[in-house]
């Protein structure tokens, strides 16, 4: 609703704090009066999770002066010693595998939802709630990210030779990008990070359906890299936070 | 770890689901490990694998006749054993006696099953005296030995389960008596793995442990399945027990019972356990949905798993079937021409890929390929249960009636063994 209310009515920065303040209220009296109601809690927790990925981001630029897509690049250039990866990785990039790695970007969001789902319906009570904990631990630290080092991503940044030209599936992404808000939050990888961190848990609780989706994750952190959403040092952070999520949800046992 | 250990290790855990273990021998210093032996040379595999310290095995000296085999013995640096029914001249065990002491004085550990011959008797065979023999022949060097009980849940067949037991180490300087040691390591290892009086004895029992696991309850989700074969171990040991005090007389009819239900469920194709499934319209929806889920997005998986392996597991199956004589040849066959099958057709395969594609491909193909016969067995394995599950609803659905009778039946007959 916040996200709907904020894209309608173009709202920004000093506009949209009353409104994420009024979320946070509505979601603390949604967890004191429903704490006999797992399933409420857990519905309230996914949908403030969710919608604070839309609504998080623009205030952030402003708060934070600006974008850092500088220093993230600058970072990059290190690890890759001397290199920009996004530049170099314009160089492997056909139409069929844009295309390909298009689907694969976009599948993240039925995985998400899916694994949210099964995480939180037909389980054991101790085992939802280590699923939330981990998850709301991931998008926490993510969202922590996105608001101190608000960036736009390597398709902004960079001036490559030439855009991407993809078909439908790309076009979907692009859609979707542009529904949710545009270019933002490229640090950390939440893409990243939410897979593995899923993918984590099951392979602990669901070992076959964590098997699954191993190649999947792979395959998320090339996307990331190839659509050009993300800079390297955003995936690695989007994977140490997964772990450090799923280390939580095993401590909490 | 060992070649051959790392060997070990990935060929029973392909082979069997769950390798379970209870307890654990001396991490160092001389060790005489002795099992019972009723898989062939897979006991051998299976204790490799359990044992956190190098372990040297002893295996009969025939088996270097098959090429595959001698090899396989080499790398395990095995000491043979010669035995009077493979027509060789025993007089070579006094080579092999000493060749195994100097293993022991060294601090190692050895592997013998006294048994002398694996077997797919209910129960232990006699313990011939060649462990004692070799134990008191290593007086003063603090020599343990300690005994092992193997048990498997159905040896042949693939995915089954296994328990290792480990009992509690013996001082061998304690005996002086090789007849007196071989009894006490004979009861002792007979304690670590359950006997029966019969084949047909262990089949019925141990069903009738599954029935008993199901504890007329609603069975459990897939991705959360069954209770460790160590748990249904113990209560057919218990259901043995009870079956052994029991008057044969008052139980007549329960185990007549028992048996016509059995035969009623296998010919229906229903699991024991699926008898108490759930109707549940919203259950049977999540079922669907989380079944559909692995089904879609694993089959990818499993179809390259699939292309790469398919030939190896078919190869495999025909060769075993071929070279099997005895339930206990099986899965020793299978694993041991596994061994080379397997490594032989991804080589075959990478070559193609390599040829067709390019080497980036086939490094792809290479990596994938350990993970895609781990998962395309994992799948299959699953599918195949959810597809039996959802018969079995269907079954129900359409014979309301059946459902109901099947669960008074397998109540009535759980309350009465339960008091019996």
């Amino acid at each position: 609703m916040l996200a709907i209310i904020c894209a309608t009515f173009a709202l920004r920065a000093p506009q949209a704090l009353p409104l994420h303040a009024a979320l946070f209220i509505a979601f603390l009296a949604t967890a004191a009066l429903a704490r006999r109601h797992d399933g409420i809690r857990a519905f309230a927790l996914v949908a403030v999770l969710m919608t604070l990925y839309s609504t998080l981001a623009e205030p952030a630029f402003v708060a934070m002066r600006g974008a850092k897509d500088a220093t993230l690049a600058a970072v990059d250039r290190v690890l890759a010693f001397g290199h920009d990866p996004a530049l170099v990785a314009q160089h492997f990039v056909t139409p069929a595998n844009l295309e390909f790695f298009s689907f694969i970007y976009g599948f993240f969001i039925p995985y998400l939802w899916i694994s949210i789902f099964l995480g939180c319906v037909g389980r054991p009570r101790p085992e939802r709630a280590a699923f939330l904990l981990g998850l709301t631990i991931t998008y926490t630290l993510a969202y922590l990210g996105y608001l101190f080092v608000p960036a736009r991503g390597p398709v902004e940044w960079y001036a490559f030779a030439a855009p991407l030209h993809g078909g439908r599936f790309h076009r979907i992404v692009l859609d979707s990008v542009v529904a949710t808000g545009g270019n933002h939050g490229a640090f950390p990888s939440l893409h990243v990070g939410a897979s593995a961190y899923l993918c984590l848990f099951d392979l602990k609780r669901n070992p076959l359906r964590g098997m699954t989706y191993v190649p999947m994750v792979l395959l998320i952190t090339v996307a990331t890299i190839v659509l050009r959403y993300h800079y390297v040092i955003d995936i690695l952070t989007g994977l140490a936070i997964a772990f450090l999520a799923f280390t939580a949800t095993e401590r909490a046992r | 770890m060992t070649l051959f250990r790392a060997l070990a290790r990935a060929g029973t855990s392909l082979f069997f689901d769950a390798i379970e273990i209870e307890g654990a021998p001396p991490a160092d210093g001389p060790l005489l490990v002795v099992a019972n032996h009723t898989n062939g040379l897979v006991d051998g595999l299976v204790i490799t694998a359990a044992i956190q310290r190098r372990v040297s095995l002893t295996a009969k000296s025939t088996l270097k006749k098959n090429p595959l085999l001698a090899a396989i013995i080499w790398l395990a640096d095995a000491v043979p054993l010669y035995r009077r029914q493979d027509a060789v001249d025993v007089a070579k065990n006094l080579d092999s006696f000493a060749a195994v002491r100097a293993r022991l004085a060294g601090g190692g550990a050895v592997c013998i099953f006294p048994e002398g011959q694996s077997h797919s008797d209910a129960s232990m065979r006699e313990f011939k005296t060649g462990a004692a023999r070799i134990a008191l022949g290593c007086r003063g060097i603090g020599l343990k030995i300690v005994p092992v009980g193997l048990e498997y849940d159905a040896k042949q067949r693939f995915r089954s389960s296994v328990i290792v037991r480990f009992g509690d180490a013996i001082d061998a300087d304690a005996f002086d008596d090789i007849h007196a040691l071989t009894n006490e390591l004979e009861a002792r290892v007979g304690q670590l793995a359950t006997q029966f009086r019969s084949v047909r004895e262990m089949l019925w029992l141990r069903w009738t442990a599954e029935l008993l696991a199901t504890n007329a309850e609603n069975p459990r989700p897939l991705d959360r399945e069954s209770s460790t074969f160590a748990a249904r171990a113990k209560r057919i040991a218990e259901l043995r027990d009870a079956y052994e005090r029991a008057n044969r007389d008052d139980v007549v009819d329960l185990v007549a019972e028992l048996r016509a239900y059995r035969r009623e469920l296998r010919r229906l194709g229903i699991a024991p356990h699926e008898v108490w499934l759930s109707m549940h319209p919203l259950q049977a929806l999540f079922f669907t949905i989380r079944e559909l889920e692995l089904l879609l997005a694993g089959g990818a998986i499993a179809a390259i798993g699939a292309v790469q392996h398919g030939l190896a597991f078919l190869a495999d199956r025909v060769v075993t079937k071929k070279t099997s004589i005895d339930l206990d040849h099986w899965a020793s066959n299978a694993i041991f021409y596994g061994f080379a099958l397997f490594p032989l057709v991804t080589i075959l395969g990478i070559a193609i890929v390599a040829a067709l594609a390019g080497w980036r491909w086939a490094l792809l193909y290479a990596l994938a390929a350990p993970f895609t016969l781990v998962y395309s067995i994992r799948w299959s394995e699953r599918i195949a249960r959810a597809a039996r599950r959802a018969r079995t609803f269907f079954t129900f659905l359409v014979h309301r009636g059946l459902q109901r009778e099947l669960q008074r039946r397998g109540r009535a007959l759980i309350d009465a063994i339960s008091r019996a």
